[in-house]
């Protein structure tokens, strides 16, 4: 079972003490079974929104967004752990299947074997605290995994960790993903993350939130992190997000006349890896 | 498509001959050796080895020592009918266990403490909760903790015992009033270290209302109900002794006053001191090892 998801005309706002935050401007977004989508942009571009719509965290949205079939299970991989931190690893991989009816043995069962899916094998008793931040994230991850969800939502879960850790964890991502792919949307701000693991990167900008690029990354996999059409991606990439995101929020001259003003950025933007 | 949920699951390796040319992948499949992020060294608490526990026992034990040494010496210099020694105030002790008033003083105190902690506890937990849940009530009955609060100790219970009688239902009522605001607030400041982020993971998680209730938000309370506790007990105690010497006329409180109009200071102590140590002994030996227990995961959090 996979989902889709689909956001027709979608629109959110926040108000703040201060100023209104148009988070969302008229989205419209397909996400199609099985695809693994990347969404990135610029902070307030209302990534992170879509992804709590998409989770039915957030219901204070206008227009329509549908989930098929409407129960789908859906599981949240945060940028921090979230774990509770008085269950052990495994008690907090069983805390969410027992929730969803799961008996007290199989939930165990189910939960070693996740643990160990993501090379946790042996630290099932070990509580949040006596982990490293790598292995927190690992349980969250089993966690997510567990429920074997049709929809995966990420919310950059390996942005918090060292460079190393975050490399590894992706590959895993993947290997585990060719064997069990289900629907996933992945927001980043990492361009170069974004284009080795997804199928589909869509490009947002913000003031207000909206899409400027939806580009298919074309590369078979499995991928290496180091293959030239990867970089091409992300060159293209990150074009489209600098030459959309000026800080004024113009919307009025979308292609031709901000040219000049993206060359430099795109020079000094050379470190395409750089977060944004 | 169907999840393929069970070939991992038996295996535990996706990468198996079974799965297809996509599991192929160059390097480590998951699951197949402990990655190199885990480092298993610092994994799990350090032990405490017996020479450690020793030490510790030592070091308690020569502060006891010294506590003794400075009573002798402090004694010695002042004289002892201001300050009996040490060991006249066990002669002391051992005359009111004979007398046969210390162990039911002692009970009788102890009763009434734990009525008054039980009834401001209580009641704290739901101001408590109630603050911490709802900004109306915060709005409205906030202050009424600080005023409560301000109000002196003296208050509470000379009002207890004026609108009660002189009983003990007086005395529990008017000890519990002097604890309240104080474990109110801080179990009403507990509650603001609730994690919000916590709560919003179950929910994406599907997991209804009352089991995020009783598994993510009511844990999340322990500790610092727990700490609330502690304090509130060793604050009723306090209370419950000034308590007794204004309106009653049994108990360690009573007999304290008792000793006291007869200028004995070595009684005095005599009634006092083996209380201070059952409440000593309930501290280090019940609440300090249950509160390691219970809490053990919160250790080494700093990591």
């Amino acid at each position: 079972m996979s989902a889709t998801l689909r956001f027709d005309e979608v629109s959110r706002r926040f108000r703040t003490k201060t100023r209104n935050v148009h988070a969302l401007d008229r989205v419209t977004l397909e996400i199609r079974p099985l695809e693994f989508t990347a969404l990135v942009g610029p902070s307030g571009c209302g990534k992170s929104t879509l992804l709590n719509i998409a989770a039915g965290l957030d219901t204070g949205y206008e227009g329509t967004f549908t989930l098929e079939p409407a129960d789908a299970d859906r599981a949240y991989l945060f940028q921090s752990h979230r774990l509770l931190p008085w269950r052990t690893a495994q008690a907090n991989v069983s805390f969410v299947l027992e929730a969803r009816g799961l008996g007290r043995s199989e939930a165990r069962a189910t939960a070693r074997r996740y643990l160990a899916l993501v090379g946790l094998a042996g630290c099932e008793d070990q509580f949040p605290a006596h982990l490293s931040g790598g292995m927190r994230q690992r349980v969250a991850l089993a966690r997510a995994l567990a429920v074997d969800p049709a929809l995966m939502l990420m919310d950059e879960p390996f942005s918090a960790l060292d460079e190393i850790t975050a490399q590894r964890m992706r590959g895993e991502l993947l290997d585990i993903h060719e064997i069990e792919p289900r629907t996933v949307l992945f927001v980043t701000h990492n361009l170069a993350e974004a284009c080795y693991l997804a199928d589909r990167v869509i490009v947002m900008a913000s003031n207000p939130g909206r899409i400027v690029a939806d580009v298919t990354i074309e590369v078979p996999r499995p991928r290496d992190h180091e293959d030239l059409r990867l970089a091409e991606y992300q060159r293209e990439l990150s074009h489209s997000l600098f030459h959309h995101s000026s800080p004024t929020g113009t919307q009025t001259a979308p292609t031709t006349t901000d040219q000049p003003a993206t060359g430099p950025s795109d020079t000094t933007g050379d470190t395409h890896h750089a977060t944004l | 498509m169907t999840s393929t949920t069970d070939a991992t699951a038996t295996t535990g390796r996706p990468g198996g001959p079974s799965t297809g040319p996509a599991g192929a992948t160059p390097g480590t499949p998951p699951g197949s050796a402990p990655p190199d992020d885990i480092d298993t060294e610092q994994v799990g608490m350090p032990p405490r080895t017996l020479s450690e526990r020793l030490a510790s026992a030592g070091w308690t034990a020569l502060s006891a020592v010294l506590l003794i040494a400075l009573w002798q010496v402090v004694s010695m210099r002042v004289g002892s009918t201001v300050l009996p020694r040490p060991i006249q105030s066990i002669g002391a002790i051992g005359d009111a266990i004979e007398a046969g008033y210390l162990w039911s003083d002692m009970r009788i105190t102890a009763v009434r403490i734990a009525g008054a902690f039980a009834l401001a506890l209580s009641l704290a937990i739901t101001f408590g909760v109630t603050l911490g849940m709802s900004k109306l009530a915060t709005k409205l009955f906030g202050n009424w903790v600080t005023i409560a609060a301000s109000i002196p100790s003296l208050l509470y219970i000379v009002i207890a015992y004026l609108w009660v009688g002189l009983n003990d239902r007086a005395a529990i009522i008017g000890g519990a009033l002097v604890v309240l605001p104080t474990i109110t607030f801080n179990i009403w400041q507990g509650m603001k270290s609730l994690d919000p982020e916590l709560s919003e993971m179950s929910r994406a998680f599907g997991v209804n209302r009352r089991t995020t209730i009783a598994k993510v938000l009511l844990p999340q309370t322990l500790p610092f109900i727990f700490a609330a506790s502690r304090l509130g007990l060793a604050l009723t105690w306090k209370i419950m002794i000034f308590v007794e010497l204004l309106g009653r006329s049994s108990g360690v409180g009573y007999r304290i006053q008792y000793w006291y109009n007869l200028f004995n200071m070595e009684r005095v102590l005599a009634a006092a001191i083996p209380f201070i140590l059952v409440m000593l002994t309930l501290e280090f030996a019940v609440l300090r090892p249950l509160e390691r227990h219970l809490f053990r995961w919160k250790r080494e959090e700093s990591r």
